[in-house]
């Protein structure tokens, strides 16, 4: 499937679209809104204070504005989420590509490295990782994608293993493609929907971690983003002074954002799949109605 | 009483675009015993038709009215569990490709008994066995083959399996549709014969659906012809061995080759069948029609009874 195409049909499609407008604003925000906030880290106002006209959000237990650190702090997450999501994707098509095109010998060597990256414990190592190394998003980054990227080239390597079995594969083979361009004009654009929805679903993980890492304390604690803003909250106490919303908008906003992507990626799945737009199109029009055993549902008069 | 009674039946598929209704209106009948063909070109609505009324063919389709009767009983109102009861015991289905049909990684053997597992629980492992062996036999297959993988028989010995295991629970009602279309033709008249002589011993009647007017015109007691989701002609078969009725019919006979009589020219219909979801108004073949006439164009013909005993739906013809 051609991008354009897809990108079309993305916006054709309700979930995609919803999805889209949802990751789109953020995206708006992180670009320009550093530039419409005060400083989020100057000490502006008394600390601790709830929602109000001067502070939309209340301020922090430093007494900086909450709205201008959620606004941000959008910037970096999401820089850092996307690049995560993107480069383990790219690793994951380049490495399951190569190892599912080329088989043999070069299929097993980077399957054992893939299945040494699987059946390492991610988490703890990210952790000790990111500890180790000095802190700040480029490190964050990295850990995630070196503890990601192994799962994404699996699923990319079985694809590939399938398609390059397929008649015009070999066509192409026989008419004497180069490697590079069968793998790139012949294989890859027929995994164009999964590429993008591993992409989403890497981006949700890497914000989640990144998010996690950093409110365990494991990031760059000068720099603003969510997961710093959570470490702050967490760290003057908010819960224990009931001060909710130094970190309830930081979190609504990654909920918001998994929320927008995950809806990108169902419209991504129906768009790869016509089937389940049909059926999910069905059954609103039937509800009830619609049978779960197969069989075929009498509908007098039929639907319009 | 008809074992089967298909009475205006309406399909439609759900489609992105809206309803596109497959099969429009057709009526037909079944008498036991009796060999009933239905012709038509792909997506004339042959299978759909067949499908819907053995309430097989999940959404995106559905059916919009009419009503099908088995036997006296509603199946149009029948519950799943009825539905389960009712499919194999008393209707049964062979799909066109056995390959699909079969499950690569059981044998013969666990088909047979899955199938007579789920609806004779009653029998023991040894009888269910026996009948396995007994069923592989009525087809010419060597009951050696029950330990056999579908990808080890040859696609003749597995569409015989699988029309043998449409026969387990001797169902009063088989629907074939178009079981040989992947064989070559003498396979296919192999085991078309063995069908046939089952037929005879076992009293079962056949829902037959195909392209191949040819073969019908065989076997067929009955024959009934689709054309765009309408029945065009339905009636004894004789009358299309002599050359039909419907221009349509004819025009499908004239593209028949045959073996006796004057040498002539084939004969095929110009154009190309009508998408369903801008159908010609009036008569549907209208448009490839070499008859046509005004009124073709603005009325939708009826299914009428001509002299012959044999229905027609034709301004022209009747």
């Amino acid at each position: 499937m051609n991008p354009a195409l897809l990108f079309r049909q993305m916006i054709a499609n309700r979930k995609a679209r919803a999805g889209m407008i949802i990751f789109g604003l953020f995206a708006v925000v992180s670009l320009v809104g550093p530039w419409l906030v005060q400083d989020p880290t100057a000490f502006t106002a008394v600390p601790h204070q709830p929602p109000s006209w001067d502070n939309w959000f209340g301020t922090t237990g430093q007494g900086q504005d909450v709205f201008a650190q959620t606004i941000v702090g959008t910037r970096v997450t999401l820089a850092v989420g996307c690049a995560t999501g993107f480069l383990v994707v790219l690793l994951g098509a380049v490495v399951g590509g190569i190892a599912g095109y080329l088989g043999g010998r070069t299929d097993n060597l980077l399957s054992l490295l893939i299945n040494v990256f699987l059946v390492m414990p991610g988490l703890p190592l990210m952790v000790v990782l990111a500890a180790w190394l000095p802190p700040g998003p480029m490190t964050i980054l990295s850990v995630l994608v070196l503890t990601g990227w192994a799962w994404n080239a699996r699923v990319l390597r079985a694809q590939t293993l399938s398609l390059a079995q397929r008649d015009f594969v070999l066509a192409a083979k026989v008419s004497g493609e180069s490697t590079l361009r069968i793998v790139t004009a012949e294989i890859l654009p027929n995994m164009l929907s999964l590429m993008t929805s591993s992409f989403i679903g890497a981006t949700i993980y890497a914000i989640g971690a990144q998010v996690g890492l950093e409110f365990l304390g494991l990031g760059d604690i000068s720099k603003v983003t969510w997961g710093t803003n959570l470490y702050w909250a967490s760290n003057d106490s908010a819960l224990l002074l009931g001060s909710w919303w130094t970190f309830v908008p930081t979190g609504v906003c990654i909920a918001l954002l998994g929320f927008g992507l995950t809806l990108i990626n169902f419209g991504v799945d129906e768009i790869a799949n016509p089937q389940l737009a049909t059926e999910s199109r069905w059954v609103r029009k039937l509800k009830s109605r619609a049978t779960a055993d197969g069989s075929t549902p009498v509908v007098e008069g039929g639907v319009k | 009483m008809s074992l089967l009674r298909v009475e205006n039946l309406m399909v439609d598929y759900l489609t992105p675009e809206g309803a596109l209704r497959a099969v429009d209106g057709v009526s037909f009948e079944l008498k036991r015993g009796e060999i009933l063909g239905l012709v038509g070109e792909s997506g004339s609505g042959k299978s759909t038709a067949a499908m819907a009324a053995m309430r097989i063919l999940g959404p995106p389709a559905l059916i919009a009215g009419g009503s099908v009767l088995f036997d006296g009983r509603d199946v149009l109102t029948m519950s799943a569990e009825q539905l389960r009861r009712w499919h194999w015991r008393e209707i049964a289905i062979v799909m066109q490709s056995a390959l699909n049909a079969l499950n690569p990684v059981l044998t013969m053997q666990e088909h047979f008994l899955d199938t007579i597992a789920a609806h004779r629980p009653e029998m023991s492992k040894a009888e269910m066995l026996k009948r396995a062996a007994e069923l592989l036999k009525m087809v010419d297959i060597d009951p050696r083959h029950l330990n056999s993988y579908p990808h080890e028989l040859s696609g003749g010995m597995r569409q015989r399996v699988v029309i043998a295991l449409a026969l387990t629970l001797n169902p009063p009602l088989l629907i074939m549709d178009e079981p040989t279309t992947a064989l070559d033709v003498v396979v296919e008249r192999e085991i078309l014969k063995r069908v046939l002589q089952l037929q005879k011993e076992l009293g079962f009647a056949i829902l037959f659906i195909t392209h191949d007017l040819s073969l019908l015109l065989e076997f067929a007691t009955r024959l009934g012809v689709l054309y765009a989701g309408r029945l065009v002609a339905i009636g004894a078969v004789e009358i299309f061995r002599q050359g039909g009725v419907h221009p349509y019919t004819q025009g499908l006979l004239q593209a028949v080759p045959q073996l006796r009589g004057k040498r002539e020219a084939f004969k095929s219909i110009a154009g190309s069948p009508p998408s369903l979801k801008n159908p010609p108004s009036g008569c549907r073949f209208h448009p490839r029609c070499p008859l046509a006439e005004e009124r073709c164009r603005k009325e939708q013909p009826e299914l009428k009874k001509t002299q012959s005993g044999h229905q027609v739906a034709c301004h022209v013809r009747t």
